[in-house]
């Protein structure tokens, strides 16, 4: 079980890798046409990072894709596994290589690993349990970028708030610490609705299992989107 | 071996089983049939754990342990694999799963199947052989078979029967399979579960069962017996009754006719599309 999750992780991985043959193309269009004169580095470490958040969207989405594609929901279920081992069957390997993409990134490219690592973390999360109610990659995606950005404004408003009520403190930590928090709020209702719905799920169509789970992200989103606008102009614009 | 207590499951709004009773006795070969859509197979997938009920439960004896899955083969008739694996792949994945060191290929090499073709490529029979071998590695105590036998080849058939007969005969194990075409099946099987309306309409040992359901041939239906379903010729019409009494085979007009496991189901059944 555990070798055929790290090979299906893997070959996601190499998929997403093959964006990085774009780099040379990108180099040249930039010498030939736009004539920014980017270094060949700065060009590849957009690509690289573009190519992580791909892949952390997409492990993340396509985490039952061979049970769906395949037809082997059935098999699955009929082994003697629990639904916890199943899950870190399939997420261990998974969340390995994205914390590797993000060691990489913040040892070559000397970026924020706390800034990007919990960014690129909440995608792969966000899609990954949005993987078990929506069935279309392309909602998926959406999905992923509408709580990025409630995640984007929200631990933004969460800071500004705690700062203009008193919080003293501008150290470094102050900005993954809200991020953490930001992330906490959206992926904690999540991951319940996800590992409730998991942890019952049968063979029988997928349209009649999800109540559970649409029960509880509708809410959580919906209750966040409103907290943002109403706070929004306050706490981002005006701050 | 296994008792089903008071089960209620449905698809949706569709229901299925309500207040569902049934015992399978250990070493008993047991054939499930009803018409479409009765829920023969739901009943299997529930056995197998891979459907859960909403209400009820099924208990298994105590040498099954904490998982009843580690000894419940079931060969589902969606054959369900990852069928983008290769044939090594999926016996290797299916080894590290119930921790075995080897898969008897016995029945494997009967077919052509290439342990580096895919799942995907297989023909239904080669499939259906594969994942029999599959599960009869891990020793299963209790097989469920889904409606699969007459998907296969003569062949294969022959093969798929002469390890099931060997394994009833070896091993004692428990069956439970679904059917609907019985005439190479018929003398393995001992009892017969018909389901109807997600409720056990008869549940018979098949020798009593073929004592209990006859054919009558008669120009008039044969009173007092409950008749299941008639054909109707030109000259006679055919009775299939149930129960039918020894005592009134003095007293009838007409054949009594005995008849074989195939025809008893479609007397049965016929009753309940008529």
């Amino acid at each position: 079980m555990h070798k055929k999750e790290v090979y299906d992780a893997l070959k996601r991985e190499l998929e997403c890798l093959l964006i990085l043959v774009t780099v040379p193309l990108a180099f040249l269009w930039d010498r030939l046409v736009m004539k920014t004169n980017w270094e060949f580095r700065d060009i590849f470490s957009a690509v690289f990072i573009t190519t992580v958040i791909i892949y952390a969207v997409y492990a993340g989405a396509m985490i039952f894709q061979s049970e769906k594609k395949d037809r082997a929901f059935e098999y699955l279920f009929s082994l003697p596994v629990s639904r916890l081992r199943i899950l870190l069957a399939k997420m261990a390997p998974r969340l390995a290589i994205l914390i590797f993409l993000i060691i990489v990134l913040a040892l070559f490219f000397d970026l924020d690993i706390a800034a990007f690592g919990i960014t690129f973390l909440l995608l792969f999360f966000i899609s990954a349990f949005f993987s078990i109610g929506i069935n279309s990659i392309i909602i998926n995606l959406i999905g992923v970028i509408m709580l990025y950005y409630i995640f984007h404004f929200l631990w933004r408003i969460l800071m500004n708030y705690s700062i203009l009520h008193g919080l003293e403190s501008r150290g470094a930590w102050i900005i993954p610490a809200f991020q953490l928090i930001g992330a906490a709020l959206l992926l904690v209702p999540m991951g319940i609705a996800f590992w409730l719905t998991f942890k019952k799920m049968d063979v029988k169509p997928m349209k009649l299992q999800k109540r559970t789970y649409y029960t509880i992200v509708f809410p959580t989103v919906i209750v966040l989107i409103i907290f943002v606008s109403l706070t929004f102009k306050k706490y981002i614009l005006d701050f | 071996m296994l008792e089903i207590k008071n089960l209620d499951f449905s698809y949706g709004k569709t229901r299925v089983f309500k207040n569902f009773n049934l015992e399978i006795a250990e070493g008993q070969v047991s054939l499930v049939t009803g018409i479409n859509g009765v829920g023969k197979s739901t009943l299997l997938r529930l056995i197998a754990g891979v459907l859960r009920p909403a209400r009820g439960e099924i208990v298994f004896k105590d040498k099954f342990g904490n998982d009843p899955r580690r000894k419940i083969g079931f060969l589902s008739d969606v054959l369900s694999l990852y069928e983008s694996l290769t044939v090594a792949q999926a016996i290797d994945y299916h080894k590290s799963v119930y921790k075995i060191s080897s898969v008897d290929d016995t029945l494997i090499k009967h077919t052509k199947i290439g342990y580096a073709q895919k799942i995907k490529e297989l023909s239904t029979g080669q499939r259906t052989i594969l994942h029999l071998s599959l599960i009869l590695s891990t020793e299963p105590e209790l097989l469920l078979i889904d409606e699969i036998i007459h998907s296969i080849d003569a062949y294969l058939r022959k093969v798929f029967l002469e390890q099931l007969v060997r394994l009833l005969t070896d091993r004692h194990i428990t069956v439970v399979m679904v059917n609907l075409n019985f005439h190479d099946i018929e003398y393995l099987v001992e009892r017969v579960i018909l389901l109807k309306a997600g409720e056990i309409a008869v549940d018979e040992d098949i020798e009593a069962l073929k004592a209990k359901v006859k054919k009558i041939v008669a120009d008039s239906p044969p009173e007092p017996l409950h008749i299941l379903s008639q054909i109707d010729y030109s000259s006679h019409s055919e009775f299939f009754v149930y129960p039918f009494d020894e005592k009134s085979r003095e007293t009838l007009e007409g054949e009594v006719v005995d008849l074989n496991l195939t025809e008893i189901v479609t007397a049965f059944i016929g009753g309940e599309y008529a």
